[in-house]
């Protein structure tokens, strides 16, 4: 039983310069289903994620989120409908952890130049409470008054993941999460994500280099080269994929 | 409705052309200075102007001390200028940048700068007034206090002075003199390395320090050959501490409009900026009406529409430059 | 009382800037021009509306067409406050027109070249105010301007007129800090600094960052425009040459002093800095005694220590006396309540 198509990508192109970053890629994400993205260095990876959330906009391609083409729709409107992007890099607000998760709260009334007159205190405490409840998922309640900036590298990258998840995500893609992070952290972050990704019937993408990361929690695997995908399957598929280790080695 | 203009005679057309070019020598001299401030640095700096000024009252100074010809003054001048550029580098910038300090700070800093160093100028000629130290009046120096310009010929009938020859070769040399050392040195390529990819220069060993160093010398070097050319060119009127906040929007607009890292753009660019302001604003108001008292609002109207409308401004118009553009092939 | 009043017009002025600084990161060093552009519009109304009432025409710069408004707004409660009203609306309309038209470059240019920009639009608007004697005088400027309580003078003497004015100037001030130290305390403030911090990741949470930057401005540029008519109504004369770039950075000296982000602070670096205004005004018949020293040498001075000033803060203290805080909302309440550790 094939489940839900939640983002589709078709046929995306971006060139920079005369380069292509992207050239010509077709994407399924399903719900409940986590997706592996891999690839040398400038094989696009990030440019396509890019291009999904809507940082940049394609040359050609279009991108339909449930049936509904978004690709004219900018970054914080897919954000709204649904789709969140982490990012590879720690890029966090200089505020506490609680403020970093609120402020990608979908449903704040009190996001206005018009705040001081409006009510918003009831949402703010319920959004706080589900803040609460996403951090306590990645064991970082205690943290939650702490300013970011005192939080070590493995503590940022887990609420990044955390913040992705927030309430009225539907399509969660990720760049790259446990990037120089200890494996017993990874695991752990990236059970939870799975976890939750099934319980929540969520679709997802996960950029990522290493391939034992990939094996144990990914459904399917693109590899990418050169702006193209090469290969596409079940984990253990791409990992005897000869054009796969090829790429891999030639880089 | 565009008034009847009486035909021009020849020296109506010369005048303002001459008057174009001086003005664009000068801004070459001291965009070039900008450019490389922006290119080794990463930012904009508003005590650039401060640098000029010091230029012109050192060079002021020293005439009226020794009473050497301007080619003779010119040495001490650029030595001064060299040593505030370096100064303030290494109170002040370098500082910042470690810190990686954001590019409004560093440009709100070089505002601080150019405050102290402006109204301790205005309090030193404030105080000459009565300890005679610095040649000029009290609020500021007529352009009779310093070297004076000689005629020397005409040109259609219009008078040359000694100094527009002096602007002339400054800027002409300027340019050979930075074309030769930014291809044919190392510290020059290495200064384009730089300009392209701080980080990256880092990484392969370049010696950043010393070529950031190297280059404020060159900065505040030639701005203050700028500020030594200005004074006695009389074309903004004598020379007060207020000179070089005046002068730095003409500078800045030169820069901006030759795309910031561009060098020859840079230089083409302060003979548009020369141009606008004197026969443009002029055609202006023969021609649309628009009074010539707009004249210091030009260069203010071309930074605007630059940025807003083509922010790369004139660059790319010749394939030398301090970087090259991402999408050439990497060197 | 003076001191109240002038450090109130510099709180109301910085604290836009600093919504638009200091919490948003936008760098307006254009500020001045907004100023202006209120005290031109106030100016011209007063002085307009004066001369239809009392049916003078004639350039508005001149004393004798404007000596008949004088007596009026001597006398007149009536005009007076409603010209004032008036005056302060039109500002307050065409500052936040101003902040629209100047969100545009806000959206496309990165922070120092926004910053340059804005200086030199500030600059041309100056320049063409300047050259047009149909606005607020042009390089003449507008001698006279009737204030809100002209009237007062006569008839309860200039203590109560000042007390009265002083008492304006604060609840000015204070409305417009309760806005924005509100505003900066609820999820906007949030959503302003997170764009502050990182645009491209704030835009990807779902924040419009172009929305968000045009009513930024349209709200700083109004306030100031405010302030700028405020003030015209006390000095009661409009000048072109008040509004010079070097006052956009005794504004930005006053938000970096008091802290960036902190409008507490900024009330704070008001008062610093209007005590360094009177004091060397006050020290001034002192020096100049010397006959050794000149005395210009007083303002320059004033300057140079508002230069040295920014200096040492951006080298030394650069997040200002008052950091900025955490965003207090009921947020952090709810943990209180429920936290397990």
């Amino acid at each position: 039983m094939t489940s839900e198509v939640i983002l589709e990508a078709v046929n995306l192109r971006k060139n920079f310069g005369g380069l292509a970053a992207v050239d010509g890629v077709d994407l399924t994400l399903r719900a409940g289903a986590i997706t592996g993205i891999i690839g040398p260095n400038g094989s696009g990876k990030t440019t396509l994620l890019n291009l999904l959330a809507g940082l940049i906009k394609p040359d050609t391609g279009r991108v339909y989120l449930q049936g509904q083409d978004i690709t004219e729709l900018s970054a914080h409107e897919r954000y709204r409908m649904g789709l969140a992007r982490s990012f590879q890099q720690a890029s966090l607000f200089k505020m506490s952890v609680l403020d970093n998760l609120l402020v990608a709260d979908r449903a704040s009334t009190g996001e206005s130049i018009l705040a001081p007159f409006r009510n918003w205190g009831r949402q703010e405490k319920e959004a706080a409470l589900r803040c609460l409840a996403l951090a306590e998922q990645v064991d970082l309640q205690s943290k939650l008054k702490s300013p970011s900036q005192e939080l070590s590298g493995g503590q940022l990258k887990l609420l990044e993941t955390a913040r992705a998840m927030e309430k009225g995500s539907k399509v969660i893609l990720l760049d790259e999460p446990v990037a120089g992070i200890l494996p017993d952290l990874a695991h752990r972050i990236l059970d939870t994500f799975r976890k939750s990704v099934k319980e929540q019937k969520l679709a997802s993408a996960i950029v990522e280099h290493r391939l034992e990361i990939l094996l144990k929690y990914c459904d399917n695997v693109c590899a990418m080269d050169r702006g193209k995908i090469i290969a596409q399957g079940s984990p253990e598929e791409i990992r005897q994929n000869k054009l796969v280790v090829e790429s891999y080695l030639g880089a | 409705m565009p008034k009847s203009v009486p035909k021009p005679t020849r020296m109506d057309l010369v005048t303002p052309l001459i008057l174009s070019i001086a003005l664009g020598n000068l801004l070459a001299v001291m965009a070039a200075g900008v450019s490389l401030t922006y290119a080794v640095m990463g930012f904009s700096n508003f005590a650039h102007g401060e640098l000029v000024t010091i230029g012109a009252y050192a060079s002021y100074l020293f005439y009226y001390l020794l009473r050497q010809p301007f080619y003779v003054t010119i040495v001490p001048a650029f030595i001064i200028g060299a040593l505030t550029a370096l100064v303030l580098h290494l109170i002040m910038f370098k500082p910042l940048t470690k810190r990686r300090a954001s590019l409004i700070t560093l440009l709100v800093g070089s505002i601080g700068v150019s405050f102290a160093y402006k109204y301790a100028l205005y309090i030193l000629t404030d105080l000459q007034g009565v300890w005679t130290f610095v040649p000029g009046g009290r609020i500021g120096v007529p352009a009779s206090g310093g070297p004076q310009p000689v005629t020397i010929g005409n040109l259609f009938g219009v008078p040359i002075s000694d100094f527009f020859i002096y602007s002339l070769v400054a800027a002409v040399g300027m340019a050979a003199f930075l074309s030769y050392y930014l291809y044919f040195t190392s510290s020059g390529r290495f200064s384009r390395a730089l300009a392209e990819n701080p980080e990256l220069a880092e990484a392969v060993g370049i010696p950043t320090e010393k070529i950031r160093l190297i280059s404020w010398v060159l900065i505040g070097g030639f701005a203050a050959i700028g500020g030594a050319l200005l004074g006695p060119s009389n074309i903004f009127g004598g020379l007060s501490p207020e000179t070089g906040f005046t002068v730095l929007f003409y500078v800045f607009a030169a820069s901006i409009l030759g795309g910031r890292i561009d060098f020859y753009s840079t230089f083409v660019s302060a003979y548009i900026v020369g141009f606008a302001s004197t026969y443009g604003i002029q055609l202006a108001s023969a021609y649309l009406g628009i009074p010539s008292s707009m004249q210091p609002v030009v260069p203010f109207a071309i930074m605007v529409a630059t940025l807003l409308l083509r922010p790369e401004g004139i660059s790319g118009i010749s394939s030398l430059s301090w970087r090259r553009r991402a999408s050439s092939k990497v060197s | 009382m003076y001191f109240v009043i002038v450090t109130a017009i510099f709180a109301i002025t910085s604290m836009s800037l600093n919504l638009e600084a200091g919490v948003t990161g936008l760098p307006n060093f254009g500020k001045v021009a907004f100023l202006a552009l209120g005290g031109f519009m106030a100016g011209t109304v007063a002085v307009t509306l004066g001369m239809l009432v009392t049916g003078k025409s004639g350039p508005p710069y001149l004393a004798q067409t404007t000596s008949a408004v004088q007596q009026l707004a001597k006398v007149d409660p009536v005009f007076d406050v409603s010209v004032f009203i008036l005056g302060m609306l039109l500002s307050i309309v065409i500052g936040g027109l101003a902040g629209m038209l100047a969100s545009y470059p806000a959206i496309r240019l990165r922070e120092d070249y926004l910053g340059i920009t804005l200086l030199a639009i500030g600059e041309v608007i100056r320049a063409i105010q300047n050259n047009v004697p149909a606005i607020a005088g042009g390089p003449f400027g507008l001698p006279y301007v009737p204030g809100p309580l002209d009237w007062m003078r006569g008839t309860y003497g200039t203590t109560a007129y000042y007390l009265a004015f002083m008492s304006l100037a604060i609840l000015l001030a204070s409305l417009c800090f309760i806005y924005f130290n509100r505003l900066l305390n609820s999820p906007y403030g949030r959503v302003l600094r997170s764009i502050r911090d990182n645009e491209v990741v704030a835009e990807s949470l779902g924040k419009d960052i172009n929305k968000t930057k045009i009513h930024v401005m349209v709200v700083g540029s109004a306030v100031a425009a405010m302030a700028g008519a405020f003030s015209v109504y006390f000095v009661q004369s409009v000048y072109n040459d008040s509004y010079r770039p070097a006052i956009t950075f005794v504004i930005y000296l006053i938000v970096l002093l008091g802290g960036a982000g902190n409008f507490k602070g900024t009330i704070v670096g008001a008062v610093i800095y209007e005590i360094i205004d009177v004091g060397t005004n006050f020290i001034s018949p002192a020096i100049s005694s010397y006959h050794y020293i000149p005395a210009n040498i007083i303002p320059h001075a004033k300057y140079l220590v508002i230069g040295i000033l920014i200096l040492l803060i951006v080298i030394y203290r650069p997040e200002g006396l008052l950091p900025e805080e955490r965003i207090k909302t009921v947020g952090w309440d709810v943990l209180d309540k429920r936290s397990h550790s």
